[in-house]
């Protein structure tokens, strides 16, 4: 080693692909001083320029598949001394004047720097850094620059000096240390080859020195996937680069650890997954989920990997101090995104001026928001003064139409992920219907009766916050903003709706506004502030990924709760697609996730054939609370379908029905008088196809909701006429010009000023109307003690028997009776699955009818005529105990008669009687086994499963209806299973063993996750956190 | 241009939707079936002796004391006990008691009745001195709750009662327990399942006279009527009529004997209150029966006093009286009773007139009825004798013993066994009250 004279030799590689491979040997060869030799080493056929290279430099062609390995067949022709530096560059790095100086000034100082690395800083922008030097975590998955990207270089890295490591490309390596650690790896795909080469410096006892005064503009080909012509970006390298920091991380790790890392590959690739659908980032999802496989693939690699790391030297102080820290991490991720945002605010900010008065606005339209929601709270609850009491008492609301509420998040999620519904003797759903969305309410602490009747009672309250927001899209204006959502919240169908306890039409109410909000701002067709002088801000507005995915969402939610709705869905989706332009795909995107929940449902009414009208009925089902209301003219309906008033005092009576006409004349004024007529156009249309529909849907004849031969429901207008209300207020507020007013004189302002005054007038009217204590009833919902049926009926169904309770009411025309598996009648969970003539939907018209209560009718005739005949009748469905209803008392004194039935007990929720034993094997069961003695034996069951040990040969009986996706093995064997005379599910058991019985319905899986899927993506891609590219994109 | 046709078009599309009617709604109600049930006989229950109202008063004197050796009680044919009633496995029996002396004398006859799930009595008073005594009985070997509510001059009186009974069992209830000063009481008796026999004892007393005693037996609703045995009414003792309607009801009376329609005076047309009990005097009259016509159902009774010298022989009377309750003239149904060993007289009445024909031992007997008019056939037939008509007429056995001065009536009991229907509705059950 010769401290006076130091050889550079400068090895420069290149496949001849780089643009920049001229001047970058311009670069290099006028240095001063300029390296001793320069070597140009092609791994690839080039043609030498027009003018020939030039002659001061050593152009050889090698065959080598690596840099590495390029740059080693160079130095294997060219015997050196260990003092000699090697200048590793590439074709795509050019060294700005003075960086080999620099360098060997450096290099020449530190006698135990083994790399020494230059600042890199972009081609085109050399204040501009691109890299000086990285780190890594301890762990080592990942890489940390440490400077922030595109820093301007003002000498705050100067002092820099020992670091980790340095990229290689542009760096003084030793020849020493080259002969030691051998020529850098190429493979993982290199990117961490600087990263691992320098480790390896540090372990074998050189240092790793930056240079910050010795810059080289690099153009990064590879890096932004130029090299090879795909130009993809940083994005298109990014799948490569994780995975070859994980490799990193286990190459470095200890000898148990890499298992672990592997596992938490695959643990960080979902994370970062679900953060790539909320980014919609579909490139990165796909390039993270394949993180984990890419690593596995690498660790074929690992054995030499780590030898390679251990014949370099164990870990020193030196390096461990120089990895990153957990503060130094966040650091770094902060930079990274802050970085992003605070350049797009950077370039965004508004004027100091623009500034306070956005403020200002801000402030204003605070207030005005505060003020509705306090208006709405107070409506909300006054509407209904018992709810709220009753919830906060632990009660549930409850009604004819709405059934119990207090299902439990078990039954709700059997009944979802199953298909099999408890209405009747059970029937095959076609979807989960109300079943699903409801599961985030039931499984909240408190259940569903709890956060259901929350809903229900603030559902004014949450449809005009909603309202608020969709048409803040389309008006600044906080009038008009404050009054339509106040009529849209004061709506008088959706206030009965909630009242009677249509809880899909309530859902529908409260959620459309969203995704109405969500497709204006997908399309980017949402009003900026609008400033005094006239400017608006943002000057610009942009189409928004997150909002089509929660467009999305809420159409699935909206349609999940009134599937009539989705032909209107499809064709605003479709025709808002048609006009957004750019943004197309991602708005008609927006009609996957309804699609996707209501393929199930298609599927049914296609199979049904559409000119059946069996097929609108399936189309226009109610999942949920349904019932049978009276029809209205659709001229009724748009005047808000107001009956009896009641004992309302006659102004208030005006204003409430003034209310509906009113927002009708906005309507219609609006699209007379407002600019944005494709917009007026396409709400008005809206609104036409949603009173058709309402009207429409009135005449047709639903499943209903208790099962079969129970009272079928009509179709229910609520919610279609929730989106004409809708389409009304949206047409309005988009004709509403900014400042209306606000400006002095004219006739406009004047004509706003008397309309703000009617309609408000008419507003508050109307909602006095409503909470008026004389008003007539809207619906029958109550708060009500959980538990319907007496606690002895209720125990039996809860027990593994799970036997069925019949209860016997007296009506004027004779006797209603009515079978339930639940405490209460369940609507909640019910989803449209009869066809009229009685066959479950799903498996077709061809089908056989699904058995009901209806059978049992000359069993019920005689008990009632005090007969005891049909006890067997009713045994043979499970029904273990009867239950004479709280003021029955005739059906009660006949009960009483019979000497087959034991009395269990009198108490307010009725008189209960048992059929069967009270105990033993001989007790009413929902399974029963028939051996060889022919005794019925009780077989334990769940909801929708049984696992029992067969005695003996026989036949097992489920009294349930037969249906094909009842399953059931012996030791694993398949049975045979077929519905018997009554049409109960009997499986033949051949011989004794282990019996498992299950309702498993493939097809209606298949539909369930789809739509869950579906949904839950577009749900968190709604998600407002674009990713870094998309920022800068957008900005 | 192209946007403004767009906004006239759309606004075309919601005035045209704005016209449409509203569509025949659709649902539809549960699955009803209406289920025919098969009758069983049961068998008939006769109440059993009278009872003397306050307990029985013995001093030896036989005029002073309540009770009477001189008792004669005769069910034919002949039955079971059940309790202190009788039940007796045949379609039809009676029931005849005849008290010679004391505080309940007199002549009470009550055709033996089988358990009816829904029934009216209308008569008894449980006015100072008026004493009426509900007597159900339950012949199967089932048990009944019966439900019992009484209605009076007043309307419906404010408690009611409920009434279990084992199988072959019977229970009694003194009206004046519940709803005492009621000066005409009309009885509503409910019972589900098999149901329950009723009859109701009404005795009077005027001081220490015996003032009538007699069974209450039971009616059905109907909107056209007669009470085959109202009259004879005179000064002295002159016969009056109770009216009741449910849910209340416009009447016209029409007083009718042998010799046809009578005058009566006042007004023909009465308005019955829901629930009121109204009754009304009869105008003097020899043998009268009473035909009514009312807008809405009612229930009717009649009682007929027979007057007589008191034993205390101070020259004021003593009476006895006889309940006979409204038939609905428009039953075709078979009925019978059993004839008494005592002196009968066959009446028979109907609006619509025609011959009454009747089957008597076996032979068929004829009355021409005028529209008008009250047809009588006394009878010397045996004790035993079964008469039994399915026309439609309102029609009864007066039996008599003219010497004691004591009357009583027995009217026919359906002898066709009724079969049931019950609707059965499938229904939803959400709700607890």
């Amino acid at each position: 080693m010769s401290p006076a004279r130091i050889i550079v030799r400068a090895v420069m590689v290149t496949d001849g692909r780089s643009p920049h491979l001229a001047a970058a040997l311009d670069a290099v060869l006028s240095q001063d001083p300029a390296p001793d030799a320069v070597h140009l080493a092609l791994v690839a056929d080039l043609d030498p320029p027009a003018a020939g290279w030039d002659p001061r430099v050593e152009v050889q062609r090698v065959d080598a598949p690596d840099y590495g390995a390029a740059v080693q067949q160079i130095l294997d022709q060219h015997e050196g001394d260990g003092s000699e530096l090697i200048w590793l560059l590439h074709d795509d790095m050019a060294p700005m004047p003075g960086s080999l100086a620099a360098l060997t000034a450096t290099a020449r100082k530190r006698q135990l720097a083994g790399v020494v690395g230059a600042a890199q800083v972009q081609w085109d922008a050399p204040d501009r850094l691109v890299g000086l030097g990285t780190t890594t975590t301890r762990v080592g998955a990942r890489r940390i620059g440490l400077v922030e990207r595109d820093d301007v270089d003002q000498g705050q890295y100067a002092e820099r000096d020992d670091v980790l490591a340095v990229s290689l490309g542009g760096a003084l390596v030793r020849r020493e240390l080259w002969d030691v650690l051998g020529a850098p790896q190429a493979d993982p795909e290199g990117w961490t080859a600087s990263l691992d080469y320098c480790r390896r410096a540090w372990r074998a006892g050189f240092d790793v020195v930056a240079v910050p005064h010795a810059r080289i503009r690099h153009s990064q080909e590879r890096l932004y996937g130029r090299r090879d012509g795909a130009g993809g970006g940083r994005r298109a390298t990014y799948g490569t680069r994780r995975a070859a920091e994980w490799f990193h991380a286990c190459v470095y790790a200890p000898w148990w650890a890499p298992p672990f890392l592997v596992l938490w590959a695959i643990l960080a690739s979902l994370a970062r997954a679900v953060l790539r659908i909320a980014q919609n980032e579909p490139r990165l999802l796909i390039a993270d989920l394949l993180v984990p496989w890419r690593l596995l693939g690498l660790l074929l690699r690992l054995p030499s990997a780590r030898a390679r790391a251990r014949r370099a030297g164990r870990s020193t102080a030196a390096e461990l101090r120089l990895l990153a820290g957990p503060r130094q991490v966040a650091r770094h991720v902060r930079a990274l995104e802050w970085g992003a945002r605070s350049r797009i605010a950077a370039r965004q900010a508004p004027s100091d001026a623009v500034r306070a008065e956005l403020a200002g606005l801000a402030t204003r339209r605070r207030l005005a928001l505060a003020t509705l929601a306090l208006a709405l709270v107070s409506l909300s609850v006054s509407l209904h003064p018992s709810w709220l009491p009753g919830l906060v008492r632990g009660q549930m609301l409850t009604g004819s139409i709405l059934g119990v509420t207090d299902t439990s998040l078990g039954v709700l999620w059997d009944r979802a992920l199953t298909g099999w519904s408890d209405q009747a003797f059970g029937a095959p759903a076609i979807d989960g219907g109300l079943a699903t969305l409801l599961l985030p309410f039931a499984a909240a602490p408190g259940g569903l009766a709890v956060w259901l009747g929350a809903f229900l009672l603030l559902a004014p309250l949450l449809a005009g916050l909603t309202a608020w927001a969709a048409t803040g899209a389309f008006t600044r204006s906080l009038w008009a903003r404050g009054l339509a959502a106040a009529a849209y919240a004061l709506w008088p169908i959706a206030l009965e709706s909630a009242a009677a306890g249509r809880v899909g039409a309530v859902i529908v109410h409260v959620v459309a506004p969203l995704a109405v909000l969500g497709l204006v701002r997908a399309g980017g067709w949402h009003r900026p502030e609008s400033l005094s002088d006239g400017a608006q801000h943002p000057p610009a507005v942009r189409a928004s990924r997150s909002a089509a995915m929660g467009a999305a969402a809420a159409l699935a939610i909206v349609v999940m709760a009134s599937p009539v709705l989705l032909v209107l869905v499809l064709v605003v989706v479709a025709i808002a697609g048609t006009a957004a332009g750019r943004a197309r795909w991602r708005v008609w995107g927006a009609a996957l996730p309804p699609l996707a929940v209501s393929g199930a449902s298609l599927a049914a009414a296609l199979g049904t054939g559409l000119a059946s009208g069996q097929a609108w009925a399936i189309l226009a089902r109610e999942p949920g609370p349904s019932g049978q209301a009276e029809a209205l003219s659709a001229a009724d309906l748009l005047l808000g379908g107001i009956g009896e008033t009641g004992s309302v005092p006659a102004p208030f009576v005006w204003a409430l029905r003034a209310l509906p006409v009113l927002m009708l004349a906005a309507a219609v004024a609006g699209a007379l008088v407002g600019r944005r007529r494709w917009l007026s156009a396409g709400a008005l249309g809206s609104v036409a196809v949603a009173v058709l529909a309402a009207t429409a849907v009135q005449g047709l004849t639903l499943s209903p909701d208790a099962g079969a031969d129970s009272p079928a429901p009509s179709g229910w207008y609520g919610s279609a006429m929730s989106i004409a209300a809708l389409g009304s207020i949206v047409v309005a507020a988009a004709a509403w010009r900014p400042h209306a007013a606000d400006r002095p004189g004219g006739m406009r302002r004047a004509t706003a000023v008397v309309a703000i005054i009617v309609v408000a007038g008419a507003a508050v009217g109307s909602a006095a109307a409503q909470v008026w204590p004389g008003r007539a009833a809207l619906g029958d919902v109550s708060p009500a003690d959980a538990d319907v049926l007496p606690l002895v009926a209720a125990l039996e169904q809860g027990t593994d028997q799970r036997q069925r309770v019949l209860v016997l009411d007296s009506d004027p025309d004779g006797v209603v009776f009515a079978v339930l598996g639940t405490d209460g009648a369940d609507a909640v969970s019910t989803a449209g699955t009869l066809l009229d003539s009685g066959q479950a939907a799903v498996r077709g018209p061809d089908s056989p009818p699904l058995p009901g209560p209806a059978s049992l009718s000359d069993a019920v005739a005689a008990l009632v005529a005090g007969r005891d005949e049909g006890i067997d009748a009713l045994a043979q469905w499970g029904i273990g105990v009867l239950v004479a209803a709280p003021g029955a008392d005739g059906i009660a004194d006949v009960l009483a008669q019979s000497p087959d039935l034991r009395l269990m007990g009198a108490a307010d929720r009725g008189t209960s009687w048992r059929v069967g034993a009270a105990e033993g094997d001989a007790r009413v069961s929902r399974a029963t086994f028939v051996g060889p003695d022919t005794v019925p034996v009780s077989v334990p069951m769940g909801r929708t499963a049984a696992d029992w040990q067969a005695p003996a040969a026989g036949t097992l009986v489920i009294a349930e209806a037969a249906d094909d996706a009842w399953t059931a093995t012996l030791d694993g064997a398949p049975l045979a299973g077929t519905g018997d005379e009554l049409g109960r599910q009997v499986f033949s058991v051949p011989e004794a063993g282990h019996v498992h019985v299950q309702y498993d319905d493939r097809t209606y899986r298949v539909w369930f996750w789809a739509g869950v899927v579906t949904v839950a993506w577009s749900l968190v891609a709604a998600i407002p956190v674009p990713s870094r590219r998309a920022r800068e994109e957008d900005s | 241009m192209i946007r403004m046709v767009a906004t006239a078009v759309a606004l075309a599309c919601v005035l045209g939707a704005a016209t449409l009617a509203a569509p025949e709604p659709g649902g539809e109600g549960g699955a009803t079936a209406v289920v025919p049930i098969a009758p069983v006989r049961q068998p008939l229950a006769c109440p059993g002796p009278l009872e003397i109202p306050v307990g029985a008063i013995s001093s030896g004197d036989e005029v002073l004391d309540s009770g009477s050796a001189d008792v004669t009680y005769d069910v034919t044919p002949t039955g079971r006990p059940v309790g202190a009633g009788v039940a007796v496995d045949a379609p039809q029996a009676v029931s005849v008691e005849r008290v010679g002396t004391g505080d309940i004398a007199g002549l009470a006859g009550v055709g033996c009745t089988p358990p009816a799930q829904d029934q009216w009595l209308v008569g008894g008073s449980t006015a100072l001195g008026a004493s009426a005594r509900l007597v159900l009985t339950n012949p199967t070997a089932s048990a009944v709750r019966a439900r019992v509510q009484i209605y009076g001059p007043g309307g419906l009186a404010e408690q009611d009662a409920s009434v279990l009974l084992g199988p072959d069992s019977q229970g009694t209830l003194l009206l004046e327990s519940i709803a005492p000063e009621v000066t005409a009481t009309a009885v509503h008796i409910r019972a589900e399942g098999v149901g329950v026999s009723a009859a109701l004892q009404d005795s009077r007393l005027d001081g220490f006279t015996a003032a009538g005693t007699d069974w209450v037996s039971p009616v059905e609703p109907a909107t056209s009527l007669a009470i085959p045995v109202a009259g004879a009414s005179t000064d002295d003792a002159p016969a009056s009529v109770s009216l009741m309607a449910p849910d209340g009801a416009e009447v016209t009376l029409a007083l009718v004997t042998e010799d046809g329609p009578q005058p009566w005076l006042g007004d023909e047309a009465v308005v019955l209150e829901p629930g009121v009990v109204t009754e009304i005097q009869v105008p003097v009259a020899a043998l009268a029966a009473i035909q009514i016509e009312a807008t809405a159902p009612v229930v009717a009774g009649a009682r007929v006093l027979v007057a007589r010298d008191a034993p205390l022989d101070d020259g004021s009377l003593a009476f006895d009286h006889a309940w006979t309750g409204g038939q609905d003239v428009s039953e075709t149904r078979s009925r019978a009773l059993v004839v008494p060993d005592a002196d009968v007289t066959l009446v028979a009445t109907s609006p619509a007139g025609g011959t009454f024909t009747a089957e008597i031992d076996g032979e068929t007997v004829s009355v021409d009825l005028g529209a008008g008019v009250l047809a009588s056939l006394p009878g010397s037939w045996e004790p035993g004798t079964v008469i039994t008509s399915s026309h439609a007429a309102a029609w009864a056995l007066l039996v008599t013993d003219a010497d004691a001065g004591f009357i009583t009536t027995v009217e026919p009991v359906v002898t066709e066994l009724d079969g049931r229907d019950v609707t059965v509705t499938v229904g939803s059950y959400p709700l607890v009250p």
